[in-house]
């Protein structure tokens, strides 16, 4: 009688994931898998798909300098912008922290680009730095400067990306910063005083080792967020000026609908799954660590 | 009970999917014809091709045309779901017909005979497979050419010049009104290597040898020209953030209309937006393609294909020839204000209901366009290639990499693209 009314409750939680799971074996277990068939296929609208094996791969790597060039421009790209992502978010983590007058208003100020859409901050951003008729131009026309072509110049389209990027994405990050100095006890500071510890010592032997597995979070998901990008930098650049912040989303957007080689963008495509699937699992196995400890 | 209550839920949240699987299904009249017609508007169009569909519905009381308007950018996509699964509509207006020849229907034996002939050859060529198979004809052409303000060169005192005029000569006489009036730009041309093709026509170059067995990117004159388009550039006759700030297409529209640009190398595709937002503000005009060795100018325009279906062919058939026939052609080109591809009406002129005037240059430039520019056009693999050679041209036109750095990386891409 007891075994026959375990049964059910047994299946129960599977019956209950089950949509999900559908929905995740379909849309995602299943193209991945296709994707990687695909990246074996020379594709075309006007000839049915001939199989190449590694050929695609072949191209991308040895062949292909916009490919190349996307994953330089990617990983460049992510370097600067997790590290002035860390950097920033410590920083106005802590000055958010203090105790100081419209401690609310500046901690909402900092997090409010995060609520915006990237295209909207793309293209808002768009519109300040435009050579010709942007706000930061004129602002520096006005106090007697020259205008600056900021996002035609490869160098300065670059640094642009990645400001952007980090101006819509550190409230964020800086929040979590936040919880993680809130949880240090307020009686390690107070040991340290009575020792004659300086602020600076405290900042550098307490607070930034106890910040340690925010830290970590913080560039785990700013990484995995910078090699995801797309959006914010198509709609800022372009991939522009000519293919100076190209980054491999686009370089597979530019394959499969502007060129027809959908096989050379399932195999680029791939290539960012494995980035970032390794990046996952770096970020899961430093989670599992931090929970041990 | 409780399996009851598991069963169920499971089932309410798989309802949705069932419900995307499944799709819409259409029902038809079992007493009439139902023709399935796809459509893509550009704008202007969608009035004109509503009141044909309706004309001849009343003429043809047992038949029913369904028409379905859709967006451009979802259009490919959704015939080839619709065509691979059986379910493809009977006539589609479409861009690329070759992308549906293997589901298309053959309409000679459904057509009068010498259908097909009325037509411009070059546009033709697209919508006949290489088996030999009819399936459509061209519905309208667009043809590229540059416009002016004209109120700039009055204001700056430089005649616009008239006859053969050299793309060097426009754009220095550009230049001179640009700096007399104090706008902020000379020229700019659509980032879009179909526009730019057109340039590299005058020259004498052009993407493809006319046989279209190979690519023509390294030859002399398209060499020359390619230089020449990137040298405007770095001598800033042309703006940067039209060609090197952007990515696909990127029009100089609103500079034109806001009479901040002298000379705008587009198509005639513009002529009812510009009729329309400009109005009194300034006056401006369409002018013939530079000329260096032959004119320039490059075609473009859109199909009207038959598919494969359940649909009595000859019903399809006779829809064609209607869509097809010169009293429709007239009454939706210039409602439209497009440019016909039949040859009669090419050779009498259409009336616009407005400035008929620059219709008629783009009209004249049809005919003065060299044979590459048709046969470029109308190559299976020009789209690909012409987005190859707009990136790479970006690339040199921006400073990233040299035009002598950009060509071989050019022609290789392209070459890859041609197998």
């Amino acid at each position: 009688m007891t075994s026959a009314r375990k049964k059910p409750l047994q299946i129960a939680p599977y019956v209950f994931v089950l949509p999900n799971l559908i929905i995740f074996i379909v849309f995602i277990v299943i193209p991945a898998f296709a994707n990687f068939y695909l990246g074996m296929f020379k594709t075309s609208p006007i000839a049915p798909p001939v199989f190449v094996g590694l050929a695609n791969f072949r191209y991308i790597f040895l062949i292909d300098d916009l490919f190349k060039r996307s994953l330089s421009n990617l990983f460049s790209f992510a370097v600067f912008d997790v590290v002035a992502i860390v950097v920033l978010s410590v920083v106005i983590g802590v000055l958010l922290n203090q105790s100081i007058r419209g401690k609310s208003f500046f901690r909402s100020a900092f997090f409010f680009p995060v609520l915006l859409s990237p295209v909207v901050v793309a293209l808002v951003w768009g519109w300040i730095l435009n050579s010709r008729f942007g706000l930061l131009n004129a602002t520096l026309i006005w106090l007697g400067f020259k205008g600056q072509p900021w996002l035609l110049q490869p160098d300065l389209a670059k640094a642009w990306t990645v400001g952007v990027h980090v101006w819509a994405t550190v409230g964020f990050f800086a929040i979590i910063i936040l919880a993680g100095l809130q949880s240090i006890p307020e009686t390690l500071y107070e040991a340290a005083e009575m020792d004659g510890s300086t602020p600076i010592q405290n900042f550098f032997y307490i607070t930034l080792p106890m910040l340690a597995p925010s830290i970590t979070t913080v560039s785990m998901l700013s990484m995995i967020r910078a090699f995801e990008i797309f959006d914010h930098v198509y709609i800022l650049t372009g991939g522009g000026p000519g293919t100076a912040t190209m980054m491999v989303v686009q370089y597979v957007y530019r394959a499969a609908f502007e060129l027809d080689q959908q096989g050379r963008a399932a195999a680029a495509s791939l290539v960012l799954f494995v980035i970032l699937l390794s990046l996952a699992l770096v970020q899961y196995i430093l989670g599992r660590r931090q929970e041990s400890v | 009970m409780r399996k009851v209550i598991i069963l169920a839920t499971v089932l309410i949240m798989l309802v949705p999917l069932a419900a995307f699987a499944t799709g819409a299904t259409e029902t038809a009249t079992p007493e009439s014809t139902v023709i399935r017609f796809t459509w893509f508007t550009d704008g202007p169009d969608r009035p004109a091709i509503e009141a044909l569909v309706t004309e001849y519905m009343v003429a043809n009381p047992a038949v029913k045309v369904e028409l379905s308007i859709v967006p451009f950018a979802e259009l490919n996509q959704l015939l080839n779901t619709q065509a691979s699964a059986g379910q493809a509509p009977d006539v589609a207006r479409v861009t690329e017909p070759y992308r549906f020849f293997d589901y298309a229907l053959d309409l000679r034996p459904h057509v009068s005979s010498g259908f097909g002939a009325q037509f411009l050859a070059g546009p033709m060529q697209l919508v006949t497979t290489p088996s030999g198979a009819l399936v459509g004809f061209p519905h309208d052409l667009t043809m590229n050419g540059p416009f002016i303000n004209v109120s700039l060169f009055k204001q700056a005192g430089i005649p616009v010049p008239t006859g053969k005029v050299s793309w060097e000569t426009w754009f220095e006489l550009a230049s001179k009104v640009q700096k007399a009036t104090g706008v902020p730009y000379a020229v700019a041309a659509d980032r879009s290597g179909h526009r730019l093709d057109g340039i590299i026509q005058s020259f004498g170059g052009s993407y493809f040898t006319p046989d279209g067995k190979s690519l023509n990117l390294s030859s002399p004159k398209t060499v020359e020209a390619l230089r020449y388009f990137v040298q405007l550039h770095k001598d800033g006759v042309m703006p940067l953030e039209i060609w090197a700030g952007g990515s696909g297409y990127v029009g100089a529209n609103q500079q034109f209309v806001n009479g901040q640009l002298v000379m705008y190398v587009s198509g005639n595709w513009q002529v009812a937006q510009f009729a329309s937002t400009i109005g009194d503000k300034f006056e401006w005009a369409a002018v013939p393609n530079g000329y260096n060795v032959q004119s320039g100018g490059m075609p473009g325009g859109k199909f009207v294909m038959a598919f494969r279906g359940k649909t009595d062919p000859k019903e399809v058939g006779k829809f064609i020839e209607f869509l097809s026939s010169k009293e429709s052609v007239t009454k939706y080109a210039s409602t439209a204000m497009f440019l016909p591809a039949r040859k009669d009406l090419i050779a009498s002129g259409i009336q616009y209901p407005v400035r008929t005037d620059v219709m008629n240059v783009f009209s004249a430039g049809l005919g003065q366009m060299p044979a590459t520019s048709f046969s470029d056009n109308y190559h299976l693999k020009f789209g690909i290639v012409a987005n190859v050679v707009r990136d790479r041209i970006t690339q040199a036109i921006s400073g990233e990499i040299s035009f002598e750095e950009a060509m071989p990386r050019m022609q290789r891409e392209a070459e890859e693209l041609m197998k």
